[in-house]
């Protein structure tokens, strides 16, 4: 019995050791391509004469989906893998990218679209306008389920194939950031929509792009890998980095200690306070910035809610003290006009609303506030949410307001400003990509109140759609800055507060990456100086 | 015994299924649903009603655990709304990270806290005591984050020893290391210190007092009575930790960014991925059971009086 027992025993402890060492011998990879066997650069430079960067992006790539592109991650993915239609630095400079050029027909309904020549697919493949109209019937087809798509293409109607090099498009109306979509469009092959059915990305069947760089693998929770293509038809764009690794990197201890040792060639949205970590050391600069994100209340205004009288969000941002919010998150610039300074519509001689507790009060006791409790809300991922929300109280409470404070994850927050009337206020952030100030911004959360703040002002709805559907770029910042000025007067629905700085780490001779300040980086045109990298 | 084996992997049905019902309640109790992550918030009340409808999500909740429960028990743990892709695939492509870490761990504590906290017990009072334990109550009390970064720190950043970064299995071991000791050290301080109390019990019972007077050597009373008898609760601490680890461990994986299922879960959770988090809860349910059942097991080799598992 003894023995059958201590037999069982050994057998036990084998089973454990097996177990243990068939767990260590990792998973199949996501793409079905080969495990990244170089690692970081310091850990395992690569091949002898390749040259291999190893990049950070704050966020997890969730899938390959070119179009359900939620975070910078996958936009990143999307950048260098395949070509848009026009090609956006993110900073409202387009440029002609697999279309070479538009023609929009009088009444701005139908714009016909030049599709270059010579382009191929990674799998040599050509692309043509064929692939281009499906793309857009792809993105017709998965309207309710493409997020970004959907917004920059609501007034897309169809799509017609003209020949080879040509195709046009059916628009409701001319809109403003026609340019701005085609950036968004991301040229899919038609052949593999009609192989895979439309959710062939998730499926991993395959990633085929026409971008300057080829997909080689992504490790789900590490890392995507990347190679230069180098057949692009652009030879100017054709990177000498032979594989570029963007790994996942959220933990800003990890980042500094990647970025000192050799690991990581470049960090993004480096905290303020890690920023010392990394100063002076040789061959790495930190590029601060005062990002394009904007930091911004919003209020509500339906009937029965205090906001809804325009002295009490006057008197709401007369009591922040936004300097101490700054000192808090590191740093920043106090937003007075709504737009900021890279949006269209910027109105530098607005004022904006001084720090003034007194005044608050004044503007308070206009109002028939009944101290009722005011709750603010927040989401927990923004840079020191919790210092931010004390000074909100403290100053709030000294002006005479009764407020309390909610925090939630990103879930909660978005349920609460759907359904109607459940907060009183919010306090959020948005990124003004592209310079776009219509999109993400003024339309859905002014004129279409996708937040319920009820606030109602036909005048100023009318005056952002005019301007929208203007073709006239002069005449609509002149009517963009008139919007500027009725919301600053109206003090809502919306109040900008601060724009924050933001830090980024490169390593000295990684060039041509475009460090956008309100999103993650891009490395479509990333590229080394040898002669200092070799160094 | 097989029938106590078969009673007991019962039991752990009856846990996990207790698991999967919590998941599902805790996850539909939360605020928010997937349809508030998966489409920008920009998206009108008509997008989100229709993706809504194709995750069925506008069933009643009876129906939509009853679904669940089925591709259950016919072996499909559902379809992550966040990676839009089949839960096991995911759970498959994390788990071995969060595997071999914490079994690489559990191995090294295995084969140092034992002996350290047997030695403290049988020369308790020593200074050879007093530094053991002293050394353990100082591991016990540092912050695992502290000591992530202290790991950075020390290892990467001044001795450029290690890399800071990265997961690549029994393939490149170096990557291992700091993931391993932050992963272990404070169950190899807790384990240590009930290995030394339990040493110390043992040696104040009249069994050993009688061993002794049976003319056996110091040694002999060690190996052979007491030695045996201190591992059971010893064994029960290690197995319970054991399981916590395999359920990941969240700021490790951050900071090395090792794909392992605890971040997974996080993320699952903070997109509202249902079916993502109640399969991940389910597996590292039944994973726990499992260990404890190898425990229990264990335990009934050592001291052949605890029949009944």
């Amino acid at each position: 019995m003894k023995h059958v027992r201590s037999r069982l025993l050994c057998m036990l402890m084998a089973l454990s050791l097996v177990f243990s060492l068939a767990a260590c011998g990792g998973g199949e990879t996501p793409s079905g391509g080969e495990k990244n066997p170089e690692g970081p650069a310091t850990a395992a430079p690569g091949k002898e004469g390749e040259i291999v960067v190893n990049v950070s992006d704050n966020v997890t790539m969730i899938n390959l989906e070119v179009y359900a592109n939620n975070n910078s991650c996958q936009f990143l993915y999307a950048d260098m893998v395949f070509d848009p239609l026009y090609y956006g630095d993110r900073q409202g400079g387009n440029t002609p990218c697999i279309c070479t050029g538009y023609e929009l027909s009088e009444d701005g309904t139908e714009a016909t679209l030049h599709i270059r020549e010579g382009v191929k697919f990674h799998d040599g493949t050509d692309l043509t306008a064929k692939d281009v109209v499906a793309t857009f019937e792809f993105i017709l087809r998965n309207m309710d389920t493409l997020g970004l798509a959907s917004a920059v293409w609501s007034n897309l109607e169809g799509v017609e194939l003209i020949d080879d090099t040509t195709c046009k498009l059916k628009l409701s109306s001319y809109f403003a950031t026609f340019e701005v979509s085609l950036t968004y469009t991301w040229i899919l092959s038609d052949e593999d929509i009609e192989n895979y059915g439309d959710d062939f990305q998730s499926a991993e069947k395959i990633i085929n792009g026409s971008g300057p760089w080829k997909f080689v693998e992504w490790q789900d929770g590490q890392y995507a890998s990347y190679t230069s293509n180098k057949d692009y038809w652009d030879p100017s764009v054709v990177s000498n980095i032979d594989k570029l690794s963007v790994w996942f990197v959220n933990q800003e201890n990890a980042k500094v200690s990647g970025i000192t040792s050799g690991d990581l060639d470049y960090a993004q949205s480096l905290r303020s306070d890690m920023v010392p970590m990394v100063e002076g050391k040789p061959g790495i600069e930190i590029i601060e910035y005062v990002s394009d994100v904007m930091y911004y209340l919003q209020f509500d205004c339906a009937a029965d809610s205090v906001f809804s009288d325009p002295n009490a969000r006057k008197a709401f941002a007369h009591a922040i003290d936004v300097d101490t919010m700054l000192n808090l998150v590191g740093g920043g610039e106090a937003m007075k006009c709504m737009f900021l300074k890279s949006l269209m519509g910027y109105d530098e001689s607005i004022e904006g609303y001084e720090y003034n507790p007194e005044l608050a009060k004044e503007y308070l006791a206009k109002t028939n506030y009944a101290q009722q409790q005011i709750t603010l809300y927040s989401r927990n991922d923004l840079v020191s949410i919790d210092d931010v929300m004390a000074v909100f109280v403290q100053n709030l409470t000294e002006a005479g307001f009764n407020v309390a404070t909610k925090i939630c994850d990103s879930a909660e927050f978005v349920k609460i400003r759907q359904n109607p009337s459940e907060y009183d206020v919010f306090f959020v952030n948005l990124g003004a990509f592209d310079g776009d100030p219509y999109n993400l911004y003024i339309v859905p959360r002014i004129v279409d109140d996708c937040h319920n703040s009820y606030y109602k002002n036909e005048q100023l709805n009318q005056l952002i759609m005019d301007s929208y559907t203007n073709p006239d770029a002069a005449q609509r910042e002149e009517m963009l800055k008139q919007v500027a000025q009725t919301v600053y007067e109206e003090c809502g629905p919306v109040l900008a507060v601060y724009a924050p700085n933001g830090y980024c780490v490169i390593r000295e001779g990684l060039e041509g990456v475009n460090a956008t300040k309100c999103a993650g980086p891009y490395f479509r045109f990333a590229r080394v100086d040898e002669a200092v990298w070799k160094k | 015994m097989l029938r106590s084996i078969l009673k007991r992997v019962g039991y752990m049905l009856i846990v996990v299924w207790v698991v999967s019902v919590m998941a599902f309640v805790l996850m539909r109790c939360a605020p928010g649903d997937p349809t508030a992550t998966m489409l920008p918030d920009t998206a009108t009340e008509e997008q989100r009603a229709a993706l809504t409808a194709e995750l069925g999500l506008d069933q009643p909740y009876i129906i939509q655990y009853l679904r669940y429960m089925k591709g259950l028990l016919m072996g499909d743990l559902g379809h992550s709304t966040q990676y839009n892709q089949p839960c096991a695939t995911i759970i498959a492509q994390r788990l071995p990270a969060t595997l071999c870490v914490s079994l690489i761990s559990a191995v090294i504590v295995l084969f140092i806290s034992i002996p350290v906290g047997v030695i403290s017990g049988v020369t308790r009072g020593s200074m050879t005591d007093f530094a053991m334990m002293f050394l353990v109550v100082i591991l016990q009390s540092m912050a695992v984050v502290w000591v992530c970064v202290l790991l950075l720190l020390v290892f990467v950043v001044k001795l450029d020893w290690l890399p800071s970064m990265g997961y690549y299995g029994l393939a490149k071991p170096q990557y291992l290391i700091m993931p391993v000791i932050a992963m272990g050290y404070r169950m190899c301080a807790q384990v240590a210190r009930m290995g030394r109390s339990s040493m110390i019990d043992v040696l104040n019972e009249d069994y050993i007092t009688c061993a002794y007077a049976r003319g056996l050597s110091k040694w002999e009373v060690y190996s052979k009575y007491a030695l045996k008898n201190s591992l059971i609760p010893v064994i029960t601490i290690y197995g319970l930790q054991v399981a916590a680890m395999l359920a990941g461990a969240v700021i490790i994986e951050q900071i090395f960014t090792i794909p392992g299922i605890g971040t997974m879960l996080v993320s699952a959770v903070n997109n509202r991925d249902y079916p993502m988090v109640q399969s991940s809860l389910i597996v590292t349910a039944a994973m726990f059971s499992l260990v404890n059942l190898v425990v229990d097991i264990a335990i009934t080799f050592i001291d052949p009086r605890i029949k009944e598992v």
